[in-house]
């Protein structure tokens, strides 16, 4: 990506000194203030509005708080937005009252990987070469913001908000050492991603491992530049790290900041502002990424898709990095060979963090399911996980992820009204959302199709109306 | 004829984290599933003499002598199947040297045989069957010349290598938006192409005279030849070669005996397609070569349940397909298992939990496709005999219908709780009264590292 003109003009402006390269009109609006931090570039601001309700109360459930309590036939009360108090016999008020007895209430469910909105189904053609999911020019996309790329109106959205997801990391792919910026959003109906961007939340940042990044250059045997190995893919790191670093260095002593975006981003890495979401499958590979990460001084958040983790789950521990996990996806590349369902388990029991993810619109529906398969295999290595730690997993274990513990995730007072009403045990596969909220809002409810939003993309399509019987015979 | 040999002994003597069972047995305390449409067995004891179920009843007696292993509340199944899979043809997706399920040959298009690549040798199909799953049914791939994708085989899960129960099981083919890149990109071209070679192979089989129907294979070779009693095997050159009946005849004798088989009703055409256009163009070519017909896919089939029911035409479905994955798919529907029973459509699921675990997860994601079809309006009987007795009854199991019940083959599944739950566990198998092992290469990483 090349630097824009403004960025020039910014520049300029910072050096206290007039635009040189062209003429300025005669009534020209002044330039944007510098950005207080080099790496605070995304240019799209929130415009989320937290839908309203009256206050609800769910009485008589099974409730699991997220932060690893259950409690048995008790009340969950919301009000203005947030959890008020969850317990039992809670005094009803003004309050909705829904009846929750034999049904389960949790957290909403977030989902801290997640391609929706660039991977849209049904894909075009264009997506064979073109796709929104990973920008392709370069192995260095750290200067690309993937909400600048996000469609609303991608199905995926609503299928995740019926089965009970109200909030979603969406990274860039894997394709690109750096591969840029990611969002965090909710599955509310919108027109722009701005209305469905969580306010003040924390700035992720995708790098990826292992055989992806190198294949990449691998492919493109018409880029010297671009790596072909683990250890190129490693210097590669290395020396756009010391880069960075080299201009932190010198934007805290009060030199100009750095005009590439691309470094900027990595100065955020290195002053601990973005949040490191790395793709890394294997053990060795992410044994090298700490090493990385301990040289120059960084923090990985989380590992994504690790699925080597039980390998070194001491070294996980040591570094506080999470592991964002799948329950049984293996064996369809070389680095996925040595998967095993009991990951999960194996890093919840040695206490290291551990959560679940979907990289998929089709999983995205079922991170109940994946963690109850998850919580299986700990069952069959003698690893017991009751309901209330399993859905830590899919709750406030990927909260702390994308660095929303202390707004999302948990039934607590004070916390955000995400709250799905269970039909039964959430991990059972017969068990369905009856009503999600967001903010305390019914967003969506199994019960009245007038709460069950339609994407747009259904809207009008004949293949998605009834079918009328006595004329298709 | 129970298999009571040394080596069966040995095997069950060598699975060192399994009991050690001894040849004839009874299970007592299950409940057990029978799918024979009584319901459940509570309290079931069932006798395994060899190879076969000599009783299952509640509260039965053990007979004399008899090893009796009990299990109080464990739910038993037959074996399940799963009617679209590519397990045994891939062990690694990303290295070609492992996939046998498509060919760049051009030389046979129906002719193509990926039974001849199916090996059992496999972390795929063990940890199928460590999953439950004792039979599937395995597909080729798109071939080089369109329309036809190749023939299907019937998998026995059984330990070793030998995992083929049945070659040309199916002849498939792909019609639809997306499914020949490159070729005939318009599916009227597709449906035409079907056309033109059933019509000239009906017309010239008529002219053979049934001479060199093809020779299925399975399980050794051994086997019954239950549906080629009434063909010579002579083929085009004079007998000897593999006894297939077409040595010497060339590639164009592979094609045309492959759609021979279909013509003479044995083996259906499965046919990949989901839109309702191309679902009516199906009900409409069964009719005209008065054939069996099944289609895998059908993710607009609800537009047309009645139809397809009246049509006989069953369908393999993925009861989780929910999103638009291409325009051929436009208006998928988590109901679409529940409206085709309901309409009377005979249901079977395959393709289960997407593309990676339709392979890798070949036992468990057909499992929670099942759940999941219960969960949006499937009755429970309808999902149970759609991964049991459905598909044996479609596509053909040699000795297993899928059903317990007495004299039949000793092939069941115990379980620690539902097997719809995804989170329900095998705890223990027999194949033909033979205890299988459960240990998979994930089970023994696990408990290597849970450890550490």
């Amino acid at each position: 990506m090349k630097p824009a003109a403004g960025l020039v003009a910014l520049l300029a402006v910072a050096l206290g000194v007039a635009p040189l390269a062209e003429a300025a009109p005669a009534r020209a609006p002044a330039p944007a203030p510098p950005p207080a931090k080099p790496w605070d570039l995304d240019p799209i601001r929130s415009t989320y509005q937290a839908p309203r309700s009256g206050p609800v109360l769910i009485r008589g459930a099974t409730v699991l708080d997220g932060r690893g309590a259950r409690l048995d036939n008790a009340d969950v009360l919301m009000r203005d937005g947030r959890i008020v108090a969850v317990g039992p016999n809670l005094a009803r008020g003004d309050a909705t009252e829904i009846d929750g007895r034999g049904r389960w209430v949790t957290p909403g469910i977030i989902d801290p990987h997640s391609h929706d909105g660039t991977y849209v189904l049904p894909l075009s053609e264009i997506d064979g070469y073109a796709s929104d999911v990973s920008e392709g020019s370069s192995v260095n996309n750290a200067d690309t913001w993937i909400d600048t790329a996000i469609n609303p109106q991608d199905v995926a959205f609503s299928r995740a908000l019926r089965s009970g997801v109200t909030t979603l990391q969406i990274l860039p792919g894997s394709g690109a050492i750096f591969g840029g910026h990611a969002v965090i959003v909710k599955p509310v109906p919108a027109v722009t991603v701005a209305a469905m961007k969580m306010p003040g939340a924390p700035v992720g940042f995708k790098m990826a491992c292992g055989e992806n990044p190198k294949s990449t250059g691998g492919e493109a045997v018409e880029h010297k530049d671009w790596p072909t190995s683990r250890q190129g893919v490693y210097e590669y790191m290395r020396a756009a790290f010391g880069k960075a670093r080299a201009a932190l260095a010198g934007w805290r002593a009060g030199h100009q900041p750095a005009v590439d975006p691309k470094t900027a981003a990595l100065e955020g890495i290195l002053a601990g502002d973005l949040r490191l979401q790395f793709h890394c499958y294997r053990a060795s590979d992410m044994a090298a990424m700490l090493a990385l990460a301990d040289e120059f001084g960084f923090r990985i958040t989380a590992f994504h898709h690790a699925t080597e983790s039980y390998r070194v789950v001491d070294l996980l521990k040591a570094h506080g990095t999470c592991s964002v996990v799948w329950s049984d996806w293996w064996g369809y590349k070389l680095e996925a060979s040595d998967a095993i369902r009991a990951n999960a388990a194996i890093l919840s029991r040695a206490g290291a963090c551990v959560t679940m993810h979907s990289d998929s619109p089709a999983v995205g529906q079922w991170l109940n399911l994946e963690a109850a398969k998850a919580g299986a295999a700990g069952r069959k290595l003698g690893i017991a996980i009751p309901p209330e730690q399993l859905i830590t997993w899919i709750t406030s274990g990927p909260a702390r992820v994308i660095g929303l513990a202390d707004r999302i995730g948990a039934l607590a007072p004070g916390m955000d009204a995400d709250v799905v009403l269970w039909s039964g045990n959430p991990f059972s596969v017969y068990s369905r959302p009856e009503k999600v909220f967001i903010a305390g809002a019914t967003m969506f409810d199994r019960a009245d199709p007038s709460v069950q939003p339609v994407p747009d993309f259904e809207v009008g399509r004949p293949a998605y109306q009834p079918v009328d019987q006595e004329v298709s015979q | 004829m129970p298999r009571r040999t040394l080596a069966a002994a040995l095997l069950a003597a060598s699975a060192c984290t399994a009991p050690a069972y001894a040849d004839d047995f009874a299970l007592t305390g299950v409940i057990a599933w029978p799918m024979t449409g009584t319901g459940p067995v509570e309290n079931a004891t069932i006798v395994v003499r060899g190879d076969r179920i000599e009783t299952i009843r509640s509260g039965g007696a053990v007979p004399a002598g008899m090893t009796a292993y009990a299990l109080p509340g464990a739910v038993v199944t037959p074996g399940l199947f799963n009617a679209a899979t590519q397990i045994g043809l891939v062990e690694l997706s990303s290295d070609g040297s492992t996939r046998d399920m498509t060919s760049a040959w051009d030389g046979a298009s129906s002719g193509f045989d990926i039974s001849y690549a199916v090996t059992g040798t496999s972390t795929i199909v063990a940890l199928a069957r460590a999953d439950g799953l004792t039979g599937a049914l395995v597909y080729p791939g798109p071939s080089k010349k369109m329309p036809f994708a190749g023939q299907a085989a019937v998998l026995k899960l059984r330990e070793g290598d030998d995992v083929l129960d049945r070659s040309l099981a199916a002849l498939v083919t792909y019609i639809g938006g997306t499914r020949w890149h490159g070729q005939a990109d318009s599916r009227a071209a597709q449906w035409e192409a079907l056309y033109a070679l059933f019509d000239g192979a009906r017309h010239e089989h008529a002219g053979d005279g049934h001479g060199g129907g093809k020779h299925k294979r399975g399980h050794g070779d051994e086997g019954a030849h239950e549906h080629d009693d009434d063909h010579d095997h002579e083929g085009d050159g004079g007998g000897g070669g593999d006894g297939r009946g077409h040595f010497g005849g060339g590639p164009d004798r592979l094609d045309k005996e492959a759609l021979e088989a279909v013509l003479d009703k044995r083996a259906p055409l499965v046919i990949f397609t989901d839109r309702e256009s191309d679902l009516r163009q199906a009900i409409a070519f069964k009719a005209r070569f008065d054939i069996a017909v099944v289609v895998v896919g059908a993710a607009q089939g609800w537009r047309v349940a009645p139809q397809l029911a009246a049509a006989h035409i069953p369908v393999v479905i993925t009861p989780s397909q929910d999103l638009p994955t291409s325009y051929d798919e436009l208006g998928s529907r988590l109901d679409n298992a529940a409206i085709l029973d309901r309409a009377g459509v005979e249901v079977l699921f395959g393709q289960a939990g997407g593309v990676i675990s339709n392979t890798f997860n070949a036992g468990l994601a057909l499992r929670q496709e099942a759940g999941i079809a219960v969960a949006n309006g499937m009755a429970r009987d309808a999902a149970l005999k759609a991964i049991t007795v459905a598909p044996r009854a479609v596509f053909g199991e040699r000795g297993e219908d899928g059903t317990l019940a007495e004299g039949k083959g000793a092939t069941l599944v115990v379980w620690d709780g539902d097997p719809l739950e995804p989170s329900s566990l095998v705890t223990r198998m027999f194949i033909d009264g033979r205890p299988v092992a459960l240990d998979t290469r994930q089970d023994l990483l696990a408990r290597k590292y849970a450890g550490k």
